[in-house]
């Protein structure tokens, strides 16, 4: 564990690879909201685009503080292994360190719950948005169908 | 319309890929028992904790007493000593008897046959304070014991506990008039299934442990004997057995049994063996009916285990023996056959076999029933544990007054 090699760290490695792509998600997620938010035609219900890209911006918020804070008790994590691979690590290292991440996962289990509730909102959004594009688009194709 | 399909699999990316670094933090946990999970819709969230202790403790991060005696290398041979013999001359004259002979171990009350505890603990539990009678002084004991290598083992009577059972009626057994049960000694016992009894005996053993005892022995660790014949009639709770779907005796087997592999992982942070009393007759059978014990089961969730296999302990024709008291070897070597058989078949999960064997005259049982017992009885009894390649025991005797010229260890006979 001294060097660092143990399977532990390399979860702990493989998480942050996690979190990094999880921030890029976000990233091109927001590049999406921007695009809708920049909505200027008149055929779709911009209140409706309003209402949805701060919903989605909510989720956003939401999703950035969890990764914050998963990335904080990431860093504890890896501390907590290196701390036991010291001379001075006793039982009280040992069980104390356990009970203290065990606490940290609950704190994060809350903020899940509620970012669980979003995705629930923010997909029927979607649904919502999918449904108003999709009317729109069969009355502009069948507007094209008349004109011909 | 090209914002449309970007916007869409972006949503559906998000939802689905913030996932995996979720799915990567579970992968630490491993724990026997699966909470349930938390009702969602995207995220799967378990309420399984992320860490938890292991059941072998890595040696690096036990707890270290300071106490410095090994585990004996011809195996534990150890004599019985009170309380009050701890705290007195009585301690200097039994670590001579056993250090001029093979002997090299105490089993040390810490907590009597009453529910005192006979040693100042350095706990904050409410009862281990108030049933504590100062009458060995905890670190001079060790010190001593250090000195001499005699290797410590701490009894703590669990079950049988009349102090505790007078103090919280409602922890114990009571009769329709609402006093606490007695059996016909006048001892009470506290209820097996109540988890605070539980916790306050493996605290009582937690702070054994710190004061540098290296075996936590635990006695009593069962129900009243003929409990099958009043447990109708005395009124107690039965915790989280309430809705067990085991008749009495199967939950009377689970309280014992649960409790011993609770004490057992409770102690694991200490570099202790934990070890139990148990009655021979228990391994004669599947199940006691009354008392709780299973040998097996309980032999599965200790590092010992010490069958009381007293000649006197066994009624007239048991173990194919008419009058067991006036045949020490033949009880010793009957018994041990069975129990054998039932460690070999527990495989890995056996646990080092360590019987107390009886250094008393059992007169009660009335002329031409008992014998004598002195260096013969006790030396047939430790020949007979030999010959079945048992080579730890006990020896009890309740007033600590001990034969001295027995053969203790036959290997070199």
């Amino acid at each position: 564990m001294e060097d660092g090699s143990s399977p532990v760290f390399e979860n702990i490695e493989e998480r942050y690879t996690h979190l990094d792509r999880m921030e890029e998600l976000e990233e091109n997620f927001e590049a999406e909201l921007d695009s809708l938010a920049s909505y200027e035609g008149d055929s779709l219900d911009s209140q409706l685009i309003i209402e949805s890209t701060e919903e989605m911006n909510r989720l956003v918020e939401s999703l950035e503080d969890y990764r914050e804070q998963y990335e904080g008790t990431l860093a504890q994590q890896e501390e907590y292994f290196e701390s036991l691979s010291t001379e001075e690590a006793t039982y009280d290292t040992f069980s104390e360190g356990i009970q203290q991440l065990n606490d940290q996962r609950e704190t994060l289990q809350t903020e899940l719950i509620e970012l669980d509730r979003q995705l629930v909102e923010v997909d029927e959004t979607i649904q919502q948005l999918q449904e108003m594009i999709q009317e729109t688009t069969n009355e502009e194709t069948e507007q094209e169908d008349t004109n011909e | 319309m090209n914002w449309k399909k970007n916007c869409t699999a972006g949503l559906v990316a998000l939802s689905v890929s913030t996932l995996l670094p979720l799915a990567a933090y579970a992968q630490e946990e491993e724990t026997p028992e699966e909470p349930e999970d938390i009702d969602t819709t995207y995220l799967e969230i378990t309420q399984e904790p992320i860490l938890s202790v292991p059941e072998e403790i890595p040696q690096h991060f036990q707890y270290d007493s300071v106490v410095d005696i090994d585990y004996p290398e011809d195996g534990v041979k150890g004599i019985f000593v009170t309380g009050h013999t701890a705290a007195g001359e009585r301690l200097n004259e039994l670590t001579d008897f056993v250090n001029e002979t093979e002997l090299n171990s105490m089993v040390i009350d810490v907590k009597d046959d009453d529910g005192n505890m006979v040693m100042a603990l350095d706990s904050d539990h409410e009862y281990v304070n108030q049933f504590t009678q100062d009458i060995v002084d905890p670190e001079e004991l060790m010190a001593h014991l250090e000195e001499n290598d005699i290797y410590p083992i701490a009894r703590i009577v669990v079950f049988k506990d009349t102090l505790l059972a007078q103090e919280r009626p409602d922890l114990s057994f009571t009769e329709e008039n609402g006093e606490v049960w007695a059996n016909n000694r006048g001892e009470s016992f506290v209820n097996p299934y109540e988890r605070e009894v539980w916790e306050y005996n493996v605290e009582v053993a937690r702070q054994a442990a710190q004061l540098g005892f290296k075996d936590i022995q635990f006695d009593y660790v069962r129900f009243p004997e003929g409990f099958e014949n009043i447990d109708e009639d005395v009124n107690y709770g039965r915790g989280d057995y309430e809705e067990s779907d085991l008749d009495n005796v199967g939950q009377r087997v689970d309280a014992v049994t649960e409790f011993v592999a609770y004490a057992n992982q409770e102690l694991q942070p200490y570099d202790v063996d934990v070890s139990v009393d148990i009655f021979g007759y228990a391994a004669t059978r599947e199940e006691t009916p009354g008392i709780g014990q299973n040998f097996s089961r309980i032999s599965e969730n200790v590092d010992v285990i010490s069958s009381m296999i007293y000649p006197s302990h066994w009624g007239p024709g048991s173990l194919g023996i008419e009058q067991p008291d006036l045949e020490p070897y033949n009880v010793v070597d009957n018994y041990m056959e069975l129990e054998n058989e039932i460690l070999a078949n527990l495989g890995d999960d056996a646990p080092i076999t360590r019987p107390w064997i009886q250094d008393f005259t059992a007169s009660y049982l009335g002329a031409g029933n008992y014998l004598e017992y002195g260096p013969e009885e006790v030396s047939e009894q430790i020949r007979a544990l030999h010959d079945h390649g048992v080579e730890e025991y006990l020896i009890w005797n309740a007033n600590n007054t001990y034969t001295e010229d027995a053969t203790f260890d036959f290997n070199n006979e």
